[in-house]
């Protein structure tokens, strides 16, 4: 059996959120849960931030010295700070999330 | 950091071309006219020096690290962007009127964000040029002037369809030293009394405008550069008397002026941005997000002045208690915090760029302004109301100091025992200045006026999830927590409530 990344989410409260969270993470696993584990969160390698607006709350709850595991933050319609149309977020999430892990992208992962 | 007398020193080495009231002023700084706007922006230097205020007023410069005047930096937190709107109230605090130099802050912090994301998508190099002037500006403190809005002509044609094309202001040429832009822009705040401008496009363009997308910096005396001083409600009343004038020292609003630019030179170092009009939205954007946050900054440091004023006024007539003018106090008060919670929530809810500044909430920044656009009006028709009809009827300094009839008017306006009636003539008219003039239009126009707000306001209001969040407290769409706490299907449960009301015989 191939150990597959594992990646530990995390939601801000969404208070105010400019997407549907829960949505982008379901169509997110959709795309790449074949890869990776979104269910482990012990020691994983790879933390998505999920926040629904650009305020970003997690990315200051979740210091980097706190949780030094690599990366990747949801800001609303932005991902690491880039705007991205909200239809394109499962896939921009998922490319940064492979690409950070260095893996292939799944057409390419024998999908 | 220059001090407030340093700044107006340096005023003197410039050289500008001024026309106001018919006349050609080449001596901005020394001109009565200009006095108080001069005043009002050397306080913004000035408050930096004091230990009391220098938390506020001064931030260090992310580029090299050095203690800089905040009207000079570049916001990198949250908290930078709070304090911003504490420095805007400070100041109005202070002056009671417009103190100009935030337009050019809110220029400078629009420019490093979008000139970072034009080169980030096209390869460019405009973010490095605009670092080496930012850090001139902030090094030798500079005011700088925002030079957004354009002329516009005919609104209903895109630059390019104008049939005058300096409606905008436009690159007319380019060479391989730099371009030259010819056109105008109206109603720019402080630029008299300012060492840069610094220009931005004025609304989304498209491939056809390509000309009159630029952005840049110039000195204020760079040649081909002429303005024309705007006229102010009772602005020559200062050249006749300091008691009529209502804000002697500070004036009535900014001080604005139509900046004329007759074919001037930029070099390429001070270009940020030359043809690529699928970044003018964005910067547009930017920066009027960043200057409608102000608004419940500066303004209410305003209201600050005319509540304290209206309540001296009040008890120097003996009716401070009175229980209808606590009442007008407490609703301008109301009004006024409110207006502060709209620019303190914009900047606590304010977001970090790709460029690594910190941008505000822009829809919370625009509800900011279109409070501010109503609610000022509304403080300050109390104030008015509290002041009585005395503000609209004062004699003029000058018949004051006429023996025959001086002292008989002091009787007329004279308020309760213990209080100089030439006191209650000062108050009186600081809040005829405040309330009467043209801090009014200016609330309402300046940063842009209503309707840009709610066009910014209904792009940005998310109108399919509040219509989803209706459609599942309605029962329309399926509530999955809901059902988590009742443990059956909705339509289950429903089904199961209407079985246990009682059926009528």
């Amino acid at each position: 059996m191939t150990l597959r990344a594992s990646i530990e989410v995390k939601y801000c409260g969404g208070c105010n959120p400019e997407i549907d969270r829960g949505r982008l993470v379901r169509e997110v696993k959709a795309v790449i849960g074949d890869l990776v584990n979104f269910d482990s969160f012990e020691s994983p390698d790879l933390l998505l931030l999920v926040n629904g607006c650009a305020h970003a709350c997690l990315d200051e709850e979740v210091t980097v010295i706190d949780r030094p595991e690599t990366r990747v933050s949801v800001q609303g319609t932005r991902v690491n700070w880039r705007s991205i149309p909200e239809a394109d977020l499962p896939g921009a999430v998922a490319n940064c999330i492979l690409e950070i892990l260095n893996l292939p992208p799944p057409d390419l992962a024998g999908r | 950091m220059m001090t407030g007398k340093e700044y107006i020193e340096s005023l003197r080495k410039l050289n500008l071309e001024v026309y106001f009231m018919g006349k050609k002023i080449t001596r901005v700084a020394d001109e009565p006219m200009f006095q108080p706007h001069i005043h009002t922006a050397a306080m913004t230097y000035e408050l930096a020096h004091d230990p009391e205020y220098e938390a506020i007023m001064t931030a260090h410069s992310h580029l090299d690290g050095a203690k800089i005047n905040r009207f000079t930096h570049i916001h990198h937190s949250i908290d930078d962007l709070v304090k911003k709107v504490r420095m805007m109230r400070l100041l109005g605090q202070k002056t009671g009127t417009c103190f100009q130099r935030c337009v050019g802050l809110d220029a400078l912090n629009a420019l490093y964000c979008t000139t970072y994301d034009m080169d980030q998508k096209n390869g460019t190099a405009y973010h490095q040029a605009f670092r080496v002037f930012l850090a001139q500006v902030q090094q030798k403190d500079l005011m700088s002037a925002g030079a957004m809005t354009d002329p516009r002509g005919d609104r209903s044609l895109r630059p390019s369809q104008q049939k005058n094309p300096n409606a905008y202001l436009h690159i007319s040429k380019r060479t391989k030293d730099g371009i030259i832009v010819k056109g105008a822009k109206a109603h720019i705040t402080g630029v008299i009394n300012s060492h840069e401008i610094v220009a931005l496009p004025t609304r989304a363009m498209g491939a056809d405008d390509a000309d009159f997308a630029v952005a840049f910096a110039v000195p204020v005396d760079a040649p081909g550069i002429r303005y024309i001083f705007s006229r102010q409600t009772n602005d020559s009343r200062r050249l006749e008397s300091p008691l009529d004038a209502g804000n002697p020292k500070y004036a009535i609003v900014g001080g604005e002026a139509i900046i004329v630019f007759d074919n001037v030179f930029v070099p390429w170092e001070r270009v940020f941005m030359a043809g690529e009009h699928e970044f003018c939205g964005s910067l547009v954007e930017t920066f009027a997000g960043y200057h409608r946050s102000n608004y419940g900054g500066c303004k209410v440091g305003l209201a600050d002045v005319v509540i304290g004023a209206s309540h001296w006024i009040a008890d120097a007539h003996g009716v401070a208690k009175a229980s209808h003018i606590v009442d007008k106090l407490t609703d301008m008060i109301a009004l006024a915090e409110t207006c502060w919670s709209c620019s303190l929530a914009c900047s606590y809810e304010g977001h970090k760029t790709p460029s690594g500044a910190y941008n505000i909430n822009p829809m919370l920044a625009n509800v900011t302004k279109l409070n501010i656009t109503q609610m000022v009006y509304e403080w300050m028709r109390i104030a008015q109301d509290i002041a009585g009809g005395k503000i609209i009827t004062l004699p003029a300094e000058k018949d004051l100091d006429l023996p025959e009839i001086g002292e008989i008017l002091r009787e007329c306006f004279r308020g309760k025992e213990g209080v100089a009636v030439d006191d209650i003539f000062k108050m009186l008219r600081l809040v005829e200045n405040m309330s009467v003039g043209a801090g009014l239009p200016e609330a309402m126009h300046g940063a842009g006026s209503p309707a840009a707000q709610k066009i910014m306001i209904a792009r940005r209001s998310g109108i399919e999830r509040k219509r989803q969040y209706a459609e599942t407290v309605a029962g329309i769409l399926k509530d999955e927590k809901f059902e988590t706490i009742v443990g059956m299907p909705e339509k289950e449960y429903w089904d199961d409530v209407r079985a246990k009301i009682p059926k009528k015989d």
